[in-house]
């Protein structure tokens, strides 16, 4: 079942709905409402239109009735209705987590991931969704770190975001609705991994391709005054294709994967076992301390610690 | 009246909306005193208390309408600033990835700052039976709207996105300390108009007969629709006190509140020095601190433009000046307590930010505002020689400018910080940013002034009631008022209706 | 900011590693380090591969590991030469073209090389068994099958990657609490204004 003979868009993005602090799905912390329907009961986040006036969402919410809620509709479908599967999936949740390994063993800081970015999303130079920094260590080596959004598990920019412009993939991407978006610039306070870039002013123009609208996981052009962020090509995982960054690495450094078929692969064709790949290699994660539990592996291999040398951008 | 008013215009030239302005009439305040509510035509015996307080109703003066054009003038130059900056995007603000969030949102934490100092002068005082407070409260809790109100505004102009705020109410995400912050500002906000608002019955059924008189029969409509048919018998007081009370003692934990969720928008981040747990009462304290100095400010600038200085005199700011105080040293000890343990420990991100505030690019800012807006004020305070109208006034100016400058730092530095780079971007005023934010100083005289221009200036119940109280006292009328006698003030202490026990800001009073 | 692709100067060591990971099909770095310490090893080893019989990958069958569930066995069968380690395979197609996805190198025993593997996807599947040249990589010899896989476990669960959140219920449960005390006091203000209202009006005669 290849990809190319049985190409699978996304129909929707999938929202799992994530709850405060934990990054729980929803539906899994509230026990209310069937599983499409994440309740509104206390301390969930709120379903996306699934309240329609500050009265019902304080008066309703207070009274933490979640099934009083299911009138007013709910959005999320069913997640297993619309997984879409390459590969043959497992019986149930979704078929894939997706996840980056970064071998840093051969990054020689070229830059071109951080230029195949910005050409595929149309982005001003200034706006480096993969950003390459050169750190320096206590004894004065050097050596290059590619930083894309991380793709948090529990990603601090979503817990703050006030109207849930971002939200969580079930396949574990973190991605922003520009077209909800207000523009308050919270997740980028919040962001441990400085990952998000704001559309100060008029966003780069980009030429329409036909059959594809912005969305969030093809956030082409970026609109003015809202926060936009690397989103590992999320147009293009569903189609087996490597995002652009992945690709465009000459020299194999970045492997994109999926933690639940345990396979990834790099721009050179390197096909490896994920958590094999990761655990024999002493993968990390950059700063673990906060807690943010990073879908991004680094693989220092020389020693470096990432977390404590200083970097220039 | 009106060589009576073109005195006061020749002789100070009040119009000129300066909050400062008000230092340089102090000693003559007194001498044109006598020229308030002549030809009024009330010349009923307390009527000088009651044409002081309808004064700004019914014959502001002809100062009030330049003033209010200028005023209007600079608030319509912002919003067009604003208009334009909604245009070409927040990066024309000075604004940029290094530094994400500056000083729209200091100003939205200053402006609702200040507002806590109007309801706490009122509530607190309240609470205590400081009788004192009568002729201030109006004043502080009108002060406490319109600030509440200017602060909610600068949300505005700090989203990129502002016409989606309604998001914020039909999808939510509760988890996001900025949807607490606007239930927290919006609850708060309602709470203040609910506290300015109940005390104002019994002046509008008292004032409603005479703004009728005066040729304004549609306010005085309007005045007794709101007072719900106030005869001031025991029952209505006894219903009124009960919930002004109530509303009194729920303002101050939400104001708390308010200011707490205000923290959070920063502290619930993990970035270095906005991560800290004693944000929380920082943003409290400096709330109250920076409160407290505009309600002097103000105060001072409407004693001066509606001749208040038979009422408010200077053992007014000096008793506001010995509430200042210990805000003032609480702040300064909050911001040792601040720096203290992160700048000891030293981790990487923690200790750049704190030099750079200390001894780097923000350190001159930062000792301004020590020096000017926490020594300054705390010595112009603790010296009984500076202790004067004069002076506290500009104490108080400077304190609310330094706390600005202060928000500012804390605003920008952090968000300066790059996390992983560990290099320092940089935030730039611009016409637009600089625009938008004198709009929003000039907006608090103009509502205040449009404000005084529909309900009475003073407290007049209150002032009588506490006066009643005092028994003895009577009400000076116009053509009597002696030099500064002040209103409803003997050294008995009257238990305090709520607490039961004696007024805690109750000190002599000063001898003429 | 260098134009995209330029030529890299790549120290020889690595590139040899990766000329032998990326010619084998293998990228698990277990795998091309086996392959390497078994080349380098060799006691003359790639010249004795060379004059001893060239294996020969005969069969391979899949069968699940019995009382293992969801484990599948793989074996292959080994002729000629059966010192050399076979390498598994599965065929993924997760990005694009169908690719080689390693399992892991067995030792041939008696003819038999086995790999157990923990099937992280269903389907129906390709599996490889093949023998490379431990001194050049080349794959010299290898066979297929296919085997529908029924059972599947994930590879990494997304919850060993998490870090823990105990305080996770609590938060829930004060952002009802805190909604409940909003709620209360937007009441109690509505409730004070209607009560002032209407207490007044009705009390304003003695
Ligand atoms: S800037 Fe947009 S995505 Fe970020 S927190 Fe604000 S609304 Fe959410
Ligand atoms: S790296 Fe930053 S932007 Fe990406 S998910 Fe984590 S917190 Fe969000």
């Amino acid at each position: 079942m290849s990809a190319s003979e049985e190409p699978v868009r996304f129909t929707g993005i999938r929202r799992a709905e994530q709850n405060l602090v934990t990054g729980e799905d929803a539906t899994a912390g509230c026990p209310s409402g069937d599983a499409g329907m994440p309740g509104s009961g206390s301390g969930c986040k709120l379903s996306r239109r699934s309240l329609l006036g500050g009265a019902a969402a304080v008066g309703a919410a207070a009274a933490a009735s979640a099934a009083a809620l299911e009138v007013f509709g709910g959005s999320a479908k069913p997640a297993a209705a619309d997984t879409s599967s390459t590969a043959g999936s497992s019986s149930s949740g979704p078929a894939h987590q997706w996840a980056m390994v970064l071998d840093l063993r051969n990054c020689d800081g070229c830059k071109a991931c951080t230029m195949a970015c910005q050409q595929r999303h149309s982005l001003w130079p200034s706006q480096e969704w993969i950003k390459v920094y050169t750190m320096t260590t206590a004894a004065g080596g050097t050596y290059h770190m590619a930083r894309p959004c991380q793709m948090c598990e529990d990603p601090p920019c979503l817990y703050v975001c006030p109207v849930g412009a971002t939200f969580r993939t079930d396949e574990g991407l973190v991605l922003v609705d520009q077209d909800a978006c207000i523009g308050c610039r919270t997740c980028m306070a919040a962001c441990p991994y400085e990952a998000r870039y704001f559309n100060w002013g008029d966003p780069k123009p980009a030429a329409k391709i036909p059959g594809m609208p912005r969305s969030p996981d093809w956030p082409v052009p970026q609109v003015k005054d809202t926060v936009g962020k690397c989103v590992w090509c999320a147009d293009r995982l569903p189609k087996g294709e490597l995002p652009a960054c992945v690709a465009g690495c000459p020299m194999g450094v970045i492997y994109i994967g999926d933690l639940t078929t345990d396979v990834a692969i790099n721009g050179l064709g390197n096909v490896v076992r994920l958590s094999e790949f990761i655990r024999d290699n002493d993968g990390v994660r950059f700063q673990e301390e906060y807690g943010t539990s990073p879908r991004v592996w680094y693989i220092p291999g020389h020693g470096q610690d990432l977390n404590s040398d200083s970097a220039t951008a | 009246m009106a060589d009576v008013t073109q005195r006061e215009q020749s002789g100070d030239g009040y119009g000129d909306g300066d909050g400062n302005g008000n230092g340089n009439g102090n000693g003559n305040g007194y001498s044109h005193g006598d020229g308030y509510g002549h030809g009024d035509g009330h010349g009923d015996g307390d009527g000088g208390l009651r044409a002081l307080a309808m004064r700004p109703v019914l014959r502001p003066g002809r100062w009030w309408a330049p003033t209010v054009g200028v005023l209007a003038l600079i608030v319509a130059w912002g919003v067009a600033a604003w208009v334009v900056q909604y245009h070409r995007g927040l990066g024309s603000a000075g604004y940029n990835d290094h530094a994400f969030w500056a000083i729209y949102i200091a100003d939205v934490v200053t402006f609702i700052g200040v507002s806590y100092g109007g309801a706490v002068v009122s509530a607190i005082l309240r609470l205590t039976g400081a009788e004192w407070r009568a002729p201030l409260t109006r004043i502080a809790e009108g002060t406490a709207v319109v600030t509440v109100l200017i602060g909610g505004a600068f949300i505005f102009p700090h989203l990129g996105r502002p016409e989606r705020i309604l998001e914020l109410i039909y999808r939510p995400n509760l988890s996001s300390p900025i949807f607490w912050d606007f239930v927290a500002v919006s609850t708060y906000a309602f709470a203040s108009m609910v506290f300015f608002y109940l005390p104002l019955i019994p002046d509008l059924a008292d004032a409603a007969d005479r703004v009728t008189a005066a040729g304004r029969p549609r306010l005085g409509r309007l005045y007794r629709l709101v007072s719900w048919r106030w005869r001031a018998t025991p029952a209505q007081r006894r219903i009124l006190s009960g919930s002004v009370g109530l509303v009194a003692i729920m303002i101050i934990p939400l104001a708390v509140s308010v200011h707490s969720v205000l923290s959070w928008a920063f502290a619930l981040t993990s970035r270095p020095w906005w991560h800290e747990s004693i944000w929380a009462p920082y943003f409290v304290v400096a709330a109250l601190y920076s409160g407290i100095a505009l309600v002097i400010v103000i105060v001072a600038l409407f004693r001066k433009l509606y001749g208040l200085q038979a009422l408010i005199g200077e053992r007014h700011f000096v008793r506001l000046g010995f509430i200042l105080a210990p805000f003032g040293a609480a702040y300064l000890y909050l911001t040792l307590a601040d720096f203290l343990p992160g700048g000891y420990v030293g981790d990487h991100g923690v200790a750049a930010v704190f030099s750079s505030v200390l001894v780097g690019r923000y350190a001159i800012g930062f000792w301004l505002f020590v020096v000017g807006g926490c020594i300054a004020p705390l010595l112009v305070i603790a010296i009984p020689r500076l202790r004067h109208t004069r002076q506290i006034v500009a104490a108080a100016v400077l304190v609310d400018l330094a706390l600005w400058l202060k928000r500012m730092i804390m605003v920008v530095a952090p968000a300066n910080y790059g996390r992983i780079s560990g290099l320092f971007g940089s935030y730039h005023f611009t016409w637009i940013s600089v625009s938008v934010t004198l709009a929003g100083v000039a907006a608090i005289p103009l509502l205040l002034l449009l404000l005084f221009r529909v309900v009475p200036i003073l407290s007049v119940a209150e002032i009588e009631e506490l006066a009643h109280a005092e028994q003895q006292v009577h009400i000076p009328s116009p053509a009597v008022i002696p030099a500064p006698t002040p209103v409803g003030v003997n050294t008995r202490r009257q238990p305090s209706d709520l607490l039961g026990r004696p007024a805690t800001f109750d000190i002599a009073p000063e001898t003429p | 900011m260098t134009p995209t692709p330029r030529p890299h100067p790549r120290p020889t060591a690595r590139l040899a590693a990766r000329l032998v990971a990326r010619l084998a099909g293998l990228a698990g770095l277990t795998a091309a380090a086996g392959a390497l310490i078994l080349a380098g090893a060799g006691t003359g080893g790639g010249a004795a591969w060379a004059a001893a019989a060239t294996p020969t990958v005969t069969t391979i069958s899949v069968a699940p590991t019995p009382g293992k569930a969801p484990n599948l066995t793989l074996s292959a069968t080994v002729t000629g030469d059966t010192a050399t380690p076979v390498d598994f395979y599965v065929t993924t197609t997760l990005f694009g073209n169908p690719q080689l996805v390693p399992l892991g190198p067995a030792t041939p025993a008696k003819g038999v090389a086995t790999l157990t593997w923990t099937p992280t996807w269903t389907g129906n599947e390709t599996f490889t068994a093949a023998v490379a040249n431990p001194a050049t990589g080349k794959i010299v010899t290898k066979a297929a099958a296919s085997y529908t896989v029924t059972a599947a476990t994930p590879g990494m669960s997304t919850a060993q990657a998490n870090t823990p959140k105990p305080l996770a219920t609590f938060g829930r449960g004060m952002v009802g609490f805190l909604l409940a005390i909003v709620f209360a006091i937007w009441a109690t203000l509505l409730a004070t204004l209607w009560r002032v209202s209407r207490g007044v009006a009705k009390h304003a005669t003695t």
